[in-house]
């Protein structure tokens, strides 16, 4: 008898399955639309109806131009990134300018060139403007990368169009110009966009209503939220980043198997644990710190336990498992041959490494450093328990301040009756906090994988 | 000296060639592990000065493993321990204080696969000579064009020098990286399969490349090819399970080679 | 002479240099990475297990600088019903201001709450020799002096001392007692539980350590494999009967279960081997056969070594299951109540994000046609993972917590926090997931359908099964993630103080709706001002990462078995 046959006495024929399993699954995935889609939604009502209801008391937005911020220090340091910027902008859209500039002004003697690459010190000491020093030096970049594009041209080639230098300065000269003009607008747009007093508990006689008292800039919680984030990159890229060429390029295995295990349980260690090791451990440390500097007359506040510093000394120990280990995946995926290709050069281990291997891996070391970034903003409960809860728009980074996320979570702690005032405000600034993080994530994980089709 | 392998009769040639001319690189009596396998057993050959030495063998019989010893990049590979000496005129090149980043600046390597870096064509020239001296502009652009000219790619990229190497098609890459080897002038190319992941054209080319560097630089070649070996190279080593087992002048191999095993491998009647 | 030989050479004792100088530069990197955890464990262990050792104020040394000096006397000594035990405190004050003096102030503590009387420290000398303060008050000692005036501690009892003296809270704050199969001349589980639990003992030595004559016995039950699994299930049903659907009995049935199982796979195994003509001494092969598939052997030892926490053991940490916490001596507080609370949340999101995220990455690897729809989707998962968690906290309020509008009403419960939680855990696992299906190799999937499986049968019966340990993974690690998030609780309502075990339907049916877990209550406590909790804070914080580092490890080990078999 056939098997077939057999089988078919024995058990029946076999049933076609009833349930459509296609039709299931994908309304499992379309739940993770509708989760997305109740996200915005719910920040986006609530935060409008916030807006509405700031807007009924004081209009929507008042324009009132006051350029008594540009002519200060702010003017000068916007007048060299647009400057800068415009440089960059025929470097890279009109090389042929270029080509005709003088000899001497492009490639210039080395003393020049190397009083020209210490000039933003001397200004920095001179004016005591970082932002001006700051923005000289994008100046002499840009300029030091006209000179490279000069020596192109004579090359007779076409430069590669690489505008992330454009973006940057562009972002920056907005940066500038938008905390130039700040504190000078008004309306509820204008008051949450471009002011910095965050008072959302004025003393009124109703608690629940709008009042005058109430002001609602949320940039002084920005301030801090980027203050915390960036101090957390300055000290998590160098370590997470030094940590992972270590790992990959000059650890034997048995090390790696050491140490990559401990990186994975310092990023499985809750941030509610790092919180309360920032409040016991970092912050009287910083404090110390903090008493030398107001001692020698650096700051002029003593310094407070909770403080951004703190922040973003906790928060960088924090994100720098997820540096490491994230450049250290990038490291890994560069083939083996382009390091022999170096190595049989004659190249030293460190040359071969800063010369092609972090050149070959950029991308994703850059797109870990804008995810980590992205994390160190939306980081709460850390923050929270290290920077403080008064929302204030300084640049003392030893005096307690608020995040974004700290004004969220503190003011939640409390009881907070639906639909007053004090409810939206935390949608408001969420949204706010969702936005960010959300371009820096839509922009990392372009980074990624970009630089997942290289390879 | 001959060992019984498997039912198979493998010879060890280790004796001296007579060979035309000055001797380059001489390697005596190497035996190399990857842990406990032993991959080269006792193998000796001579180098000729300004001239191509090929390898030939089947897969896996140790002659990349041989030509990365020259330039001590089995080092990189943790598990590798050797035993046997490689001279070089003075140098010792297996000893173990060697000078590495000498001894691979004057021993170049041309990989497998091209390996241009991710930089411009010329900085990918201009590497090698950056890491070793401090070139003036002029000097370098000197360099980089007699490279790429030496390297018989200088017409298919004068234009577009700033590219990226990666842009280039495979064969021009295998040339760039050509190119980039003989830039810091080595003395020796040793060349791992160059044209194995390239076209029957490109291969053309490198195989006229090699006829032309021969008369600078004395070559290397590992190939798969039987026919590249006899069309590129002045002697041939046959290798088999790690062991040397002919080396002699290509004509010769080809022609009326000693034993039995290389007459058959050639033959094609095994490998 | 080389052409290029005439170039100036770069020094190469510098290039030497660098070389050495940047690794050793990078290797420091790392180590500071490593400092820092080290630290931070010290920091935590530190007032876990050294300060509440100590427990006791031994004759404390401390100088006050200025005026104002508050002294805090956060715990004085109260048995467990808050009755008074013990001496009165007795501070030496001195100071040296040209007119050296000390003074002896005597403090005594009375059961009543509130009352409490300042001491003024002046260059005349003390305003009392003699005060009496409440319970759980601070005094305050106020001094006007220009110099330093040290504080000693001459006599008097510790915080929260039992009448010997002795810290009434034990040496350490956490702290247990481990009893092993008997305690107080009783079993600690049923004997049908232990009696499982020795069985699978057995089983797992039969299967590691081979024993022909058992094996030869077992042989014997061959053709009655029926048999023995419904004997295993009746077994399993009546420890579970017996012992009353506790944990322990769960966790007994588990066993027969298992021991059934493994003894069926067993007996084929046998069977196989005479059918082929094998002796059943070849050992190996049979070992093969029963641990090769779904790796039995391994959840065995698994389900072994964590029963072996509760059937045999009465394990008694009164940090963890006993104690709530109490307001007025923070070294006799627990963490029963968030304990529980964490349990519950983490099961209630398990059970939510689990299988639609599951399914939703069977959709998106096997399914979905690239769409723009599925791009989307795509998109948004891979973004989503990177929204910062208290915006997920806030939907939770919106949506779960909020009456009225789109939201759910169900209060700040169990149920609305662990709904946020899973939908938090959500796009974690998808990626997971994802990530593993897409590492089954492509031919598994050609060569199902090469015999006429349907897309169905093809994800269930072939790809699925070399996903799973993939997928069990992402969704473990997405768990211990989620557990130590606070952040989102606190938006969504947890509560400081919580001195009763929570109701997780509590939202749904009405009744206390209040709940707290582990993180939320370190954050609580840290924010507290007295030290005292921050001890109690670090225990906690010890326990949360126990806990995630007992789950992390279990990940490990379930990718690393996996790893191994799929890649032998």
């Amino acid at each position: 008898m056939d098997p077939m046959e057999h089988l078919e006495k024995k058990y029946g024929p076999k049933k076609a399955s009833r349930i459509n399993a296609r039709n299931i699954l994908f309304m499992t995935s379309l739940s993770v639309i509708l989760i997305t889609l109740g996200i915005i939604q719910t920040l986006l009502f609530e935060a409008m109806s916030f807006f509405s209801q700031v807007a009924d008391a004081r209009g929507w937005f008042t324009f009132e131009v006051d350029a008594s911020g540009l002519s200060s220090l702010g003017g000068i340091s916007l007048i060299l990134l647009l400057l800068a910027l415009a440089g960059e902008y025929v470097i890279q859209f009109k090389p042929d300018r270029l080509a005709r500039a003088d000899k001497d002004l492009m490639l210039p003697p080395k003393s020049i060139n190397t009083f020209a690459l210490l000039s933003p010190v001397f200004i920095w000491l001179g004016s005591g403007s970082f932002l001006v020093a700051l923005s000289f030096a994008g100046l002499i970049f840009v300029w030091r990368r006209a000179g490279k594009a000069y020596l192109l041209l004579s090359g007779k080639s076409e430069t590669t169009p690489d505008r992330s230098v454009l973006y940057f300065l562009g972002f920056s000269s907005l940066a500038v110009l938008f905390f130039s003009i700040t504190n000078n607008h008004g309306g509820a747009f204008g008051e949450f966009f471009f002011q910095t007093q965050w008072t959302p508990t004025g003393a009124c006689a109703d608690r629940r209503a709008l009042c005058e008292n109430m002001s609602f800039g949320v940039n002084s919680l920005l301030l801090t939220t980027l203050q915390v984030a960036f101090g957390a990159l300055f000290i998590a890229v160098p370590l997470g980043v030094g940590c992972a060429i270590y790992l990959s390029e000059y650890a034997s295995p048995r090390l790696v198997a050491v140490v990559k295990p401990t990186l994975e349980l310092l990023a499985g260690v809750p941030s509610v644990v790092y919180g309360f090791f920032a409040f016991i451990y970092i912050g009287p440390l910083v404090v110390e710190v903090g008493d030398y500097a107001f001692a020698q007359g650096w700051i002029d506040a003593p310094p407070n336990v909770l403080n951004p510093i703190n922040g973003a000394i906790v928060v960088g120990v924090m994100i720098l498992p997820l540096v490491a280990s994230m450049s250290e995946d990038a490291l890994r995926a560069v083939p083996n041959e382009l390091r022999e290709g170096s190595l049989a050069l004659g190249a030293t281990k460190i040359e071969t490494t800063f010369n092609v291997m972090i050149q070959a891996s950029l991308s994703g070391i850059i797109a870990s450093i804008i995810l980590a970034l992205s994390r160190a903003v939306g980081e709460t409960m850390a923050v929270t328990l290290a920077v403080g809860t008064v929302a204030v728009y300084t640049s003392n980074m030893f005096l307690p301040a608020q995040t974004m996320t700290a004004y969220i979570a503190q003011r939640v702690g409390g009881d907070l009756p639906f639909g007053e005032i004090g409810y939206l405000t935390i949608f408001a600034v969420g949204l706010y906090l969702f936005v960010i993080t959300l371009c820096l994530n839509l922009l990392g994980n372009k980074v990624l994988s970009a630089y997942r089709e290289a390879y | 000296m001959s060992e019984e392998i498997g039912g198979e009769l493998v010879p060890n040639s280790t004796r001296e060639l007579d060979i035309d001319g000055e001797i380059d690189v001489m390697i005596e009596d190497l035996d190399l592990w990857y842990s406990s396998n032993q991959a080269l057993h006792g193998v000796s050959l001579p180098i000729a000065k300004n001239r191509v030495t090929a390898l030939i063998g089947p897969s896996g019989c140790g002659k990349s493993t041989l030509l990365r010893t020259i330039n001590r990049m089995n080092d990189l590979i943790p598990i590798c321990r050797y035993e046997g000496k490689i001279t070089k005129g003075d140098v010792v090149i297996t000893d173990k204080g060697a000078d590495l980043v000498e001894l691979r600046k004057s021993i170049g390597m041309v990989f497998q696969r091209p390996n241009p870096f991710p930089k411009s064509i010329y900085d990918n020239v201009a590497y090698g000579v950056r890491l070793h001296h401090q070139p003036t502009r002029e000097e370098l652009d000197r360099i980089v064009e007699k490279s790429l000219n030496r390297a018989a790619i200088w017409n298919e990229v004068a234009d577009r020098l700033h590219d990226l190497g990666t842009s280039l098609s495979g064969g021009q890459q295998q040339r760039l990286c050509i190119a980039r080897t003989i830039a810091i002038e080595p003395d020796i190319i040793l060349m791992d399969e160059p044209c194995s992941a390239l076209d029957p054209i490109a291969t053309a080319a490198i195989e006229e490349l090699i006829l032309e560097l021969k008369k600078d630089f004395t070559v290397v070649i590992v190939t798969h090819s039987m026919s590249q070996a006899a069309r590129v190279s002045d002697y041939t080593g046959f290798m088999y399970l790690g062991r040397m087992v002919e080396f002699n002048k290509t004509e010769k191999i080809f022609s009326e080679p000693d034993q039995e095993l290389t007459k058959r491998y050639i033959t094609g009647r095994f490998g | 002479m080389k052409d290029i030989d005439r170039l100036k050479k770069r020094n190469r004792a510098r290039r030497d240099l660098m070389e050495r100088a940047g690794s050793t530069g990078l290797a420091l990197s790392g180590l500071i990475g490593l400092l820092f955890l080290t630290v931070l464990v010290w920091q935590i262990a530190k007032p876990t297990f050294i300060d509440g050792e100590s427990g006791q104020i031994e004759s404390a040394s401390e100088f006050i600088p200025v005026s104002d000096y508050i002294l805090k006397w956060d715990h004085p000594t109260v048995d467990d019903n808050g009755d008074l035990i013990g001496d009165a405190v007795v501070l030496e004050l001195s100071w040296n201001d040209g007119n050296p003096q000390t003074h002896e102030i005597t403090i005594t503590v009375t059961g009543e709450r509130g009352l409490s009387e300042d001491i003024i420290v002046d260059s005349s000398g003390v305003s009392t020799n003699a005060v009496e303060v409440g319970k759980k008050t601070k005094f305050y000692l106020l001094s006007s002096l220009e110099v330093p005036v040290e504080v000693k501690q001459l006599s008097g009892p510790v915080p929260a001392a039992d009448p010997t003296g002795a810290p009434a809270v034990g040496a350490f704050v956490i702290s247990g007692d481990v009893d092993v199969l008997m305690t107080d001349g009783t079993l600690v589980s049923t004997p049908l539980e232990i009696a499982a639990w020795i069985a699978l003992l057995g089983v797992i030595l039969l299967i590691s350590v081979p024993m022909p004559k058992i094996l030869g016995r077992i042989e014997r039950l061959g053709g009655k494999e029926r048999a023995v699994k419904y004997g295993a299930y009746a077994l399993a049903t009546t420890t579970l009967v017996v012992g009353t659907f506790t944990l322990d009995a769960w966790l007994g049935a588990l066993c027969w279960f298992m021991v059934g199982a493994i003894l069926v796979r067993l007996l084929e195994g046998l069977t196989r081997l005479r059918n082929q003509g094998r002796d059943p001494t070849q050992f190996d092969r049979l070992k093969h056969s029963i641990t090769n598939r779904e790796g039995l052997l391994m959840w065995a030892r698994m389900l072994f070594v964590f029963s072996a926490l509760f059937i045999p053991l009465a394990i008694n940490i009164p940090f963890l299951t006993e104690r709530y916490q109490d307001i007025f001596i923070p070294y006799a507080s627990g963490i029963r109540s968030a304990f529980f609370g964490t349990i519950w949340v983490m099961t209630i999101a398990m059970l939510v994000s689990m299988p639609i995220s599951i399914g939703a990455a069977i959709y998106l690897e096997e399914y979905a046609k690239p769409t723009r729809t599925t791009k989307l989707i795509q998109a948004l998962v891979t973004n989503l993972a990177g929204v910062p968690s208290i915006v997920f906290g806030m939907f939770g309020l919106a949506i779960f917590v909020k009456q009225g509008g789109v939201g759910l009403g169900l209060g700040p419960s169990i149920l609305a926090a662990g709904l946020t939680m899973g939908v938090m855990a959500m796009p974690i696992i998808v990626l997971a997931s994802q990530e593993a299906l897409r590492s089954v190799p492509r031919s598994l999937r050609e060569s199902a359908y090469g015999v006429g499986c349907t897309q169905w049968q093809v994800t269930r019966d072939h790809v699925l099964p070399s996903a799973m340990p993939g997928i069990m993974t992402g969704s473990i690690l997405a768990m211990s993630r989620i557990m130590g998030e606070a952040a989102p609780l606190v938006v969504v309502g947890a509560a400081a103080l919580v001195l009763f075990d929570p109701e997780p339907l509590a939202g749904l049916t009405g009744g206390n709706v209040n709940f707290t877990v582990i993180p939320i209550q370190i954050y609580f406590w840290t924010s507290e001002p007295e030290h005292a909790w921050h001890s109690m804070a670090a225990a906690a914080s010890i326990t949360l990462i126990v806990l995630l580092a007992a789950m992390n490890s279990v990940a490990i080990i379930l990718r690393e078995h996996f790893r191994r078999r799929l890649n032998p």
